[in-house]
């Protein structure tokens, strides 16, 4: 946690009042926007978790699709206990595995086929592959709370309909160093609008691309 | 070519045992695919007539003008919801010589989940090509450059080919933070014992006509197979026949860096005893080394540059040695694709040399040749494709079909290929 400066802006503090969304900005080392980095709310006592397991409307599915032989999107977030959906967008089967030892699955998906539906009982980073097409590679962040969020364009996650209470906030993104993922921060709502640097550059995220770019390869070797 | 009477004991073997694998597996889920390819070709030769037609020219085409099926591939796929997968991949030909459908791979195959460490085992068993073409990867072994392959592929079409079992490791470099991935293979094979027999009789070709695992293929008027020494050779090679019974193994290790870099190497021996000597078939002792770089040179352009080299060794059954030969081959091909066009162009070098003193039977051989291909992309699925090749060569065993020793052969490709 201390390694984070965490900046609190007044300014914001009409914003956060009481039914007002609650917006935190993440940003890179050189501060420029952290677009695609996740941020999510872990309730840190009983109270708050019973409000937060009392919210009306479930986050959407989480759907993730393999299309152009690429994971999209290349990262993915869902709350434990929820359906996640692999929909094959392309005309040829992908062999979607991931080793994670208490996530750990593997299955074919054939195009045109109907997606698959996995549910995963714990938080966990669980990283992907195609075992046919070996550049491929995905990430999927299970968290034990429905308020999470990808960072935009301009690296914020917007949290709508907070209810008070006491929170911890993590972000994950799976290109962060190691002293980022280890970050956490109290929270405690109604709150400023909070601003998050990283310590440490992300890592470039993979290409996804075969080297062979034809569309017509045969896959047997 | 010729037609030959199927090997019908092992093709019938090979497809129950695929058939049997699907009823055993009927409780998992299976998915099956097919993918496949139409070649239409319109070819223009200025040379001599096709090696394909029993003489010595290189193209695959006769002199003057022909239309052809250049390729029409199905690949079918079974996959099991376990490492299991079948592949079955037919090919048809129709030009001037023939019209012939039949297998050119058949295989299963097996690929285990890498382990955390990033280890994964694989192996392939059936009719399989060996790892050496880095051109040939596109549905039907055909390639995305061009429309013939270069000398050293087309050889590989021919004559190299096996019915055994390709033992896998590789090493993904992505669960331990590496930008690179290795591999080994390890291939113990049979039905590969005639191969060198083309190349020492007829030498280097450049061609897109891949032998199916039925067919014998014909042999050009070497002057010792009349009345000679060679007498009992069959008017047809068959490449992919069994004599002696000995395994023969192909080693092979790759590298890759990220999408930027493929590096192929091995080394190739069919093990052949060549004491052995039936229905017209001599064994042939035949033994390569390849190696192979396929990489990019920035985002649109690419390199790909392969290069063979090895000897094969044809003995009376009494083991007095008949023919002996060297033989290399390398390309340099170069590509540039740009939005629906791609531009192609590739160098070769070849030769053969015959380090044997058997009268009526001079196997020397050296080559050049160059081409330059371009392919349109209409639409997602048909591709246009012009093609300029050119051949120079110096054979001496030309003369046995009174065709002249120096010789410049030329050739004009249009094709229209639906991929799907």
């Amino acid at each position: 946690m201390t390694a984070i400066k965490v900046i609190l802006f007044s300014a914001a503090l009409l914003c956060s009042l009481p039914g007002y969304a609650l917006t935190i900005t993440v940003q890179t080392v050189t501060g420029q926007p952290a677009q695609g980095v996740v941020a999510y709310l872990l309730p840190d006592d009983v109270q708050t978790r019973q409000k937060v397991n009392a919210l009306p409307a479930a986050p959407p599915l989480t759907t993730i699709s393999q299309k152009d032989k690429k994971f999209a999107p290349y990262l993915a977030v869902t709350q434990s206990h929820k359906d996640v959906i692999f929909a094959n967008q392309d005309n040829i089967t992908h062999h979607i595995y991931s080793l994670n030892g208490h996530s750990k699955f593997d299955f074919k998906i054939a195009k045109d086929a109907q997606g698959k539906t996995l549910r995963f009982e714990q938080a966990d980073e669980i990283a992907m592959g195609c075992n046919i097409h070996d550049w491929m590679a995905g990430h999927l962040l299970v968290v034990d709370t429905p308020l999470y969020g990808i960072a935009s364009k301009n690296g914020q996650v917007v949290f709508d309909s907070l209810p008070n209470g006491q929170y911890r906030l993590v972000v994950f993104h799976p290109q962060m160093g190691d002293v980022d993922k280890s970050f956490s921060q109290q929270l405690s709502y109604p709150a400023l609008d909070v601003t998050v640097t990283l310590q440490q550059a992300l890592q470039s995220l993979p290409t996804q691309e075969n080297m062979d770019d034809f569309d017509f390869l045969e896959a047997y070797d | 070519m010729n037609k030959k009477k199927y090997n019908k004991t092992t093709l019938l073997t090979l497809l129950s045992c695929l058939s049997l694998n699907a009823s055993i597996n009927s409780s998992y889920a299976v998915e099956q695919s097919v993918t496949g390819l139409i070649d239409l070709r319109y070819s223009y030769v200025d040379g001599i007539d096709s090696h394909l037609d029993g003489h010595y020219g290189k193209f695959r085409f006769d002199p003057h003008s022909n239309l052809a099926v250049g390729h029409a591939a199905i690949n079918y796929q079974v996959e099991f919801d376990n490492p299991l997968s079948i592949h079955a991949i037919a090919h048809a030909f129709v030009d001037e010589f023939d019209s012939e459908i039949g297998f050119e791979q058949a295989f299963i195959k097996y690929q285990d989940l890498p382990n955390p460490s990033g280890h994964r085992f694989s192996a392939r068993a059936g009719i399989m090509y060996p790892r050496i073409s880095l051109e040939n990867n596109a549905t039907g072994w055909t390639s995305p450059y061009t429309l013939s392959f270069s000398t050293l592929n087309s050889w590989i079409g021919e004559e190299v080919r096996y019915t055994g079992l390709e033992l896998n490791w590789d090493k993904l470099g992505k669960f331990d933070n590496k930008k690179y991935d290795i591999g080994l293979s390890a291939s113990f094979y049979k039905h590969n014992d005639t191969v060198g027999t083309l190349l020492s009789w007829r030498g280097w070709t450049q061609s897109s006509r891949q032998t199916l695992w039925h067919e014998r293929v014909e042999i050009p008027p070497v002057a010792a197979r009349f009345g000679n020494w060679l007498r009992h050779q069959a008017p047809n090679t068959d490449p992919f026949i069994e004599l002696d019974h000995r395994y023969g193994y192909d080693i092979n290790a790759r590298f890759s860096m990220a999408n930027k870099l493929k590096v192929n190497l091995g080394y190739y021996d069919n093990n052949a005893d060549t004491l052995v000597f039936k229905r017209g078939q001599y064994t042939w002792d035949t033994k390569f080394t390849y190696a192979g770089i396929n990489t990019k040179l920035g985002k649109s352009t690419r390199l790909i540059s392969q290069f063979l080299i090895g000897d094969t060794l044809m003995t009376s059954p009494r083991g007095r040695k008949v023919v002996e030969n060297d033989y290399q081959s390398g390309f340099v091909l170069l590509t540039h694709r740009r939005g629906k066009h791609q531009y192609t162009t590739r160098l070769e070098e070849f030769s053969v040399t015959d380090n044997d003193n058997m009268p009526l039977d001079n196997n020397n051989e050296y080559g050049k040749a160059w081409t330059l291909s371009y392919q349109y992309r209409l639409n997602y699925n048909w591709f246009l494709q012009g093609e300029y090749n050119w051949l120079q060569s110096n054979r001496p065993a030309r003369v046995y079909d009174n065709e002249p020793v120096d010789l410049i052969e030329r050739q004009w490709q249009l094709a229209a290929k639906y991929y799907w």
